[in-house]
């Protein structure tokens, strides 16, 4: 670990969020990010767990919301307000949900944007697209294709090259295995484990699929209704019985039932 | 602030059936309606009733009908000049030759020619959105401006395309002076502001505000779009119809296309957006703003007597109106009539909201 | 029967000639459209904005290519107002309250215009030859075919500027998904003003054609509200559709009066090209190039 930076790349303080002025999308969320670790963001549709995203990446301004108490602390240093281009120069790059490749530009000209785009020169961890291309073999061949013509495994290649190229310290993905089939959602997150791993980047992952993303991650959060119901190590959130039966499909014990966990996720009756 | 709000729930069905639902606020629209029948005509010099207050009263209820198509039922319309157009025409047609026809009645009539050519060019409203539909309706307003320029037998073939309007008389007394005027265009945008009021209390208005807010949602839930969409238009078309005639018959006393160009279509959009879409009272309060903010600039100009031509005047007054409704497009979405809400809200907690 | 559709040659042509004017203005709304999802209602307002500015900067005696390069400042000023008193306020409001603001911006671009520079017609002369010459048998109009030639100028450069450049790539990006290409870091302020600068430019090339042929005068404002049914017909998106729906619109109108509008007692170039573009939006909503859009629910 390099000296002088803090060890949480990232935290969040009790972080309030809201959309239009008026609807309370976050309550209070506090979490922390250690440096080149990968935290897994669970939770149910309408959790929160895109707007803790945006609110990180400030792509939330975009969407007509903004930040209404707490704090956010990015290498030391409050990132409040910071716009969303900025951030990304910074080194907070997100994916978004849903891939959001540019359809109708080439897979080469989406990574250009990327590429075109980012002026920091001081954490560079990837040289270029041809670096993007030996990651993922499969775009190499398709690179003067329209992305509109790729499948979906592809799109999601594209989003997170697209995303590399911007040159991320911390990369937020949100819900990379949307619309995926299961074998090339476990492909996915192993890529970007590795990514983790190899380029020591620090990555925030948004998902619904629990067992997925804790078995590739250090660390988890658990978002309900907008504010942090649990986390915690990937162990011992796996053996947690609110993520085993809310998020693994596994029927709690009869105990358990009457408990107070299940008031708490009662959405998914 | 006056009196007693919280917890005053209607205790019965016809309680929850009234347009204003508690009695002291109909006191004070008591008070108000004898004010404006009485006071108002009383005080108000020649010139107040008949350049200020008949054309405000007259383009609210143009503002209303832009309003129900535009603030109630969401969709874009420019040509409210052109509807306004046919009204007018329509009226000056029934009342030069059929005299036996009266003429109160021959506004109706106007309003109801303008509510056909409502359903025919809300038609496009079927296939087209937004944009499209606003283009649509600029189409109509351009097509109207063209047709009562160029067709002579709207105006019975005068050599001149400005006509005049043969004096009239409503229940054997004859509309001459602005009293009179006053009082008739009263009666009219009276009943058409509570026809327009209960409207939007019922199954149409929210049928409309369904569709407004989510055209799919609304269909599933079983409203038919198209019959819903034209009968915005033609209510709409009617009210503003209705409006053009008054405006050719009481305010201009004569009737020429270029009293309905495009720039009165905008004249009332701007009504609306600064006083209130989706609100009828909105209408009101955006219809006497626009028409007395060009006065006021007028009199703080001569007041500071500035070295100011009329030209620029008028110049600066175009500037202001693009800015103002810039700011509240962007600012204040809602309108004067939101202000006024929170304002009111402010004013009723006062003073246990102070320094809050 | 030889002469009927010798007169009708050159008739369409004269119509198809003006189509490109139209063209023009409607080239600067889809840049427009495209990058910052504004349907901008103030076009033709920019273009008497542009026009009467250079008129009045070469009023101080400059030569008027001069001017041109005077004003190209102005409208940079102009777009860069726009962005930070409009766009950046407007980030995803609906397209209507949009709309709305442009037609605000409208008023105001026309009556700072007034307030500055008068509202009389002044005339713009930069050296369009004004002859005429003959193929054929057809009369064909020396001015119309140079600024056919300057459209075909000021296509090609911006079909490079998108293609060729870095920041093209960037407002292409912008242009098919924004909050994707802000999170790539791309900065939409700076696209936006890019953007609403070129469209500038381009409206201020269009004003000296216009006012090389007619004059710089206010109702320059209506004319160019002819690019609306032109975009509308060719597909909000498409430069390829503003120029083709340019020509149909203009050989249609001129059509329409010559064989027709007599008829209806003329002057039916107000209204003709609305109603053909709506009639073709009945039969194809997304317009002749434009991309079918799925609404979301």
């Amino acid at each position: 670990m390099q000296s002088g930076l803090p060890e949480n790349m990232l935290s969040l303080t009790n972080v309030s969020a809201v959309y239009m002025g008026s609807i309370l999308a976050l309550r209070n969320v506090s979490l922390s990010v250690p440096r080149g670790s990968m935290i897994a963001l669970l939770g149910p549709n309408g959790s929160g767990k895109t707007t803790t995203l945006k609110t990180i990446s400030n792509l939330l301004s975009l969407d007509r919301g903004r930040v209404t108490k707490g704090s956010i602390v990015y290498e030391g240093k409050p990132i409040h307000g910071a716009s969303p281009a900025q951030l990304v120069q910074n080194g907070i790059v997100q994916v978004l949900e849903g891939r959001r490749c540019f359809l109708g530009l080439t897979v080469d000209e989406n990574l250009a944007v990327a590429a075109n785009n980012t002026r920091n020169t001081d954490h560079r961890i990837v040289s270029g697209a041809e670096e993007i291309y030996a990651f993922f073999p499969s775009l190499a061949r398709q690179r003067r294709k329209k992305v509109e013509m790729l499948s979906g495994g592809e799109q999601q290649m594209v989003a997170i090259g697209r995303a590399l190229l911007a040159q991320p310290k911390l990369l937020l993905l949100d819900e990379p295995s949307m619309g995926l089939a299961p074998k090339l959602v476990s492909q996915i997150f192993e890529t970007i484990r590795n990514l983790n791993r190899t380029l020591g980047l620090t990555i925030l992952v948004a998902e619904q699929n629990a067992s997925v993303a804790l078995k590739h991650s250090d660390y988890g959060y658990i978002l309900n209704n907008g504010s942090v119901t649990g986390g915690g190590e990937v162990a011992e959130l796996l053996e947690s019985e609110e993520v085993k039966y809310s998020y693994l499909g596994q029927p709690p014990d009869k105990a358990q039932r009457q408990g107070n966990d299940l008031s708490a996720t009662n959405w998914m009756t | 602030m006056l009196y007693r709000i919280a917890r005053r729930l209607p205790s019965s069905h016809s309680d929850s059936l009234r347009i204003i639902a508690r009695k002291e606020d109909r006191a004070i629209a008591l008070v108000a309606g004898l004010f404006i029948l009485l006071v108002v005509p009383a005080i108000a010099g020649d010139y107040v009733l008949s350049a200020l207050l008949i054309p405000f009263l007259i383009l609210s209820i143009a503002a209303i009908g832009l309003n129900l198509v535009m603030g109630y039922a969401g969709q874009a319309s420019l040509g409210t000049g052109g509807f306004m157009a046919v009204g007018a025409y329509t009226s000056y047609k029934l009342a030069t030759n059929i005299p036996e026809i009266p003429i109160v009645l021959d506004f109706f009539l106007g309003g109801l020619a303008a509510a056909l050519a409502g359903i025919l060019f809300g038609l496009p409203s079927l296939r087209l959105k937004a944009f499209y539909l606003a283009i649509s309706t600029l189409a109509f307003q351009f097509f109207a401006e063209w047709l009562f320029s160029k067709v002579s037998w709207f105006w019975n073939d005068n050599a001149s395309g400005v006509v005049s309007i043969p004096a009239f008389d409503v229940l054997g007394i004859t509309i001459e002076g602005p009293r009179q005027s006053y009082y008739l265009v009263c009666a009219i945008v009276a009943i058409m502001t509570l026809a327009a009021v209960n409207l939007m209390r019922s199954h149409v208005g929210r049928r409309w505000m369904a569709i407004r807010d989510n055209e799919t949602a609304a269909r599933l839930m079983g409203i038919s779009v198209p019959a819903a969409k034209l009968q915005a238009f033609a209510i709409s078309s009617f009210y503003c119809g209705v409006a053009g005639a008054l405006w050719s018959f009481v305010y201009l006393k004569t009737l020429g296309v270029s009293s309905y160009s495009i720039d009165i279509s905008f004249k009332i959009i701007f009504m609306i957006v600064i006083g209130g879409m989706g609100t009828i009272l909105g209408s009101f309060i955006g219809a006497a703003f626009v028409l007395l903010m060009p006065v006021v600039l007028n009199a703080v100009t001569v007041a500071l007597s500035l070295p100011i031509d009329t030209g620029s005047v008028s110049s600066l007054e175009q500037i202001f109106f693009g800015v103002l409704v810039i700011y509240f497009v962007l600012v204040e979405p809602r309108g004067i009539m939101h202000l006024l809400g929170k304002l009111h809200k402010k004013l009723v907690s006062w003073p246990l909201n102070i320094g809050r | 029967m030889f002469e009927d559709f010798q007169f009708f040659v050159e008739v369409l042509i004269s119509g198809l000639l003006t189509g490109i004017l139209y063209s023009l203005v409607a080239i600067g709304f889809v840049l427009i459209y495209k990058a910052s999802n504004v349907f901008n209602f103030a076009q033709g307002a920019m273009v008497l904005f542009a026009a009467t500015t250079l008129v009045g900067i070469s009023g101080f005696g400059l030569n008027i290519w001069f001017s041109a390069l005077l004003t190209i400042p102005v409208m940079a000023l102009l777009a860069y107002l726009v962005e930070i008193l409009i766009l950046r306020r407007m980030v995803n409001s609906t397209p209507i309250s949009m709309f709305m603001a442009t037609i605000g911006l409208s008023f105001v671009l026309l009556g700072l215009t007034q307030l500055i520079w008068g509202s009389g017609v002044h005339l713009l002369e930069f050296g369009l030859p004004s002859g005429q010459f003959i193929v054929g048998d057809v009369f064909i109009n020396q001015f119309d075919l140079s600024v056919a030639a300057i459209c075909a100028i000021l296509v090609a450069g911006l079909v490079i500027f998108f293609q060729h450049t870095k920041v093209g790539l960037s407002l292409r990006a912008v242009a098919e998904d924004h909050q994707a290409a802000v999170s790539v870091g791309v900065s939409l302020s700076k696209v936006w003003v890019i953007v609403w600068f070129i469209a500038g430019i381009v409206c201020l090339v269009t004003g000296m054609v216009w006012g090389a042929k007619l004059g710089v005068q206010p109702a320059l404002n209506l004319i160019a509200l002819k690019a609306l049914p032109v975009i509308v017909l060719g597909g909000l998106t498409s430069i390829p559709g503003a120029i083709v729906g340019g020509l149909i619109i203009g050989a249609s109108e001129k059509l329409f009066e010559v064989f027709l509008g007599s008829a209806f007692g003329g002057a039916t170039e107000s209204w003709v090209p609305y109603v053909v573009a709506i009639l073709f939006l009945l039969v194809k909503p997304s317009g002749l190039f434009g991309s079918t859009q799925i609404g979301r629910i």
